[in-house]
């Protein structure tokens, strides 16, 4: 599954529990709206790590690289080459 | 005959049972506070909860007033580092738990009709035609008999209704946690989102048997102090050692030592391992996830909560599910009300609930609006 696919995908139903925002989109603020809290973000950490075999360092997890879905979406495709 | 005149005897100094003791007091009740330890504040001095949830809705204004708006207030004046802060889509007040002592003792001390004993031990309670009759303690070697027109559990682990009838208490079913404050960090060691780019690392080390498993469970949070952080192990309250987790905090911080902010880092207190779930009493209504979910509104209201599902599962781990924006549900007197009794009551972590219902409603800030209800409801209800 492409890598949008599958984040949009978790942020929905993990992070969001099914319940989509009003104004949600590919450029919402996931840490200003405090929907990105810390055990959500490390859940999504945890679950892309094993998802794609990749680890996250300490440089990596930084707030421009989970602000939004889109921001994220890059990060991933570039830490995955 | 039990008279209105009879003592409110309240067992448990923590959150419910003070708000409870301060909101009988107001009432012009005589009040018994009996605390096993040498000092009120439960939990929050006992095991160094420095996050106070529960007081705010999402906005960040008030769920209830009364008691613990007064609180809030109280702490504020006390120490100009208390403050609210909003974590994820939540907001809790920080404070330094020797403050709150500090204060609510202050608080008891200067409310007539409350008298405080401690060091007591609970040796009989006699029951008879559904009502408290009796209550036997020894306090500081010394035995003496109660005879309450109402007695409140606030043990936090029921553990006077556990007394009457075990049958009346469901076992408690979450991790407990073992807090340790440290000092000496640099002071943005743990902005958002450092602080969970460091339990990856931590995580990794526990991966690589750097360090023990009990660290793969771990919290880092803020303190009220800049150079203040916070460490919540994670364990069951039955496998918890005192001198076991020292040893594996100790570790910890010499593996902290290495990364940023932490080189200065010191280990300034230990808590004491805090239960979150110790049991909960069977009530005459039990609260259950669905009611808050659904937002139920009783008509025997106590009062408002919305903390999320913050559910610490023994095998699982931690499970966090935030309620809609918004959101809140009524936490009823009849779930405070022991089962076939008219004058035993049971608030804070041991009300009537499921676990997943307890997992929200347990908070300090919902603690402390359940027993301020059960004060004012005690001989009316």
């Amino acid at each position: 599954m492409e890598i949008q696919e599958t984040l949009w995908n978790y942020i929905i139903n993990e992070t969001l529990g099914g319940r989509l925002p009003e104004g949600f989109d590919g450029d919402y603020d996931l840490i200003d709206s405090g929907t990105l809290d810390s055990f959500k973000m490390m859940n999504l950490i945890i679950y892309f790590e094993q998802h794609y075999q990749v680890e996250f360092g300490i440089n990596d997890i930084v707030p421009k690289h989970f602000k939004s879905v889109n921001a994220l979406v890059a990060f991933l495709r570039n830490k995955l080459g | 005959m039990l008279l209105h005149s009879n003592p409110v005897v309240i067992v448990g100094g923590g959150a419910a049972g003070v708000s409870c003791a301060l909101s009988a007091a107001a009432q012009g009740m005589n009040v018994m506070l009996l605390e096993k330890t040498t000092e009120v504040g439960g939990t929050v001095t006992r095991s160094l909860i420095h996050t106070l949830g529960g007081l705010f809705d999402d906005q960040g204004n008030f769920l209830n007033t009364g008691l613990p708006v007064e609180l809030t207030k109280r702490l504020s004046r006390a120490c100009p580092h208390t403050r609210k802060r909003r974590i994820g889509k939540t907001w809790v007040l920080d404070v330094n738990p020797v403050v709150y002592t500090n204060v609510i003792t202050d608080w008891i001390k200067a409310t007539p009709n409350i008298d405080v004993s401690y060091r007591v031990n609970i040796i009989n309670v006699s029951v008879h035609a559904e009502q408290i009759e009796q209550v036997s303690v020894t306090c500081n070697g010394k035995s003496r008999t109660l005879r309450p027109c109402a007695l409140v559990d606030t043990t936090g682990n029921a553990s006077i209704v556990r007394h009457i009838d075990t049958e009346l208490v469901a076992n408690g079913m979450a991790l407990g946690g073992f807090i340790v404050q440290l000092r000496g960090i640099a002071s943005d060691a743990l902005r958002f989102p450092k602080g969970v780019a460091l339990l990856r690392e931590i995580r990794k080390a526990v991966n690589d048997h750097k360090l023990p498993p009990e660290c793969s469970t771990l919290w880092l949070d803020t303190g009220v102090y800049p150079d203040e952080v916070y460490v919540k192990f994670n364990v069951m309250p039955e496998d918890y050692d005192t001198a076991h987790m020292r040893c594996v905090a100790k570790r910890l911080l010499n593996f902290l030592h290495a990364l940023p902010g932490f080189g200065r880092a010191f280990i300034n207190r230990h808590g004491q391992i805090g239960t979150r779930d110790a049991g909960r009493i069977k009530g005459e209504y039990c609260l259950t996830e669905t009611d808050i979910k659904m937002g139920r509104r009783f008509a025997d209201v106590a009062c408002r909560a919305c903390w999320p599902i913050e559910h610490w599962h023994p095998q699982k781990g931690i499970t966090l599910e935030y309620l809609p924006e918004g959101h809140y549900y009524d936490i009823p007197l009849s779930s405070m009300q022991v089962s076939g009794f008219t004058n035993l009551w049971a608030a804070g972590k041991c009300l009537s609930a499921t676990p997943r219902a307890q997992a929200s409603a347990r908070v300090v800030g919902a603690c402390w609006a359940m027993g301020e209800a059960i004060g004012k409801n005690i001989l009316g209800y």
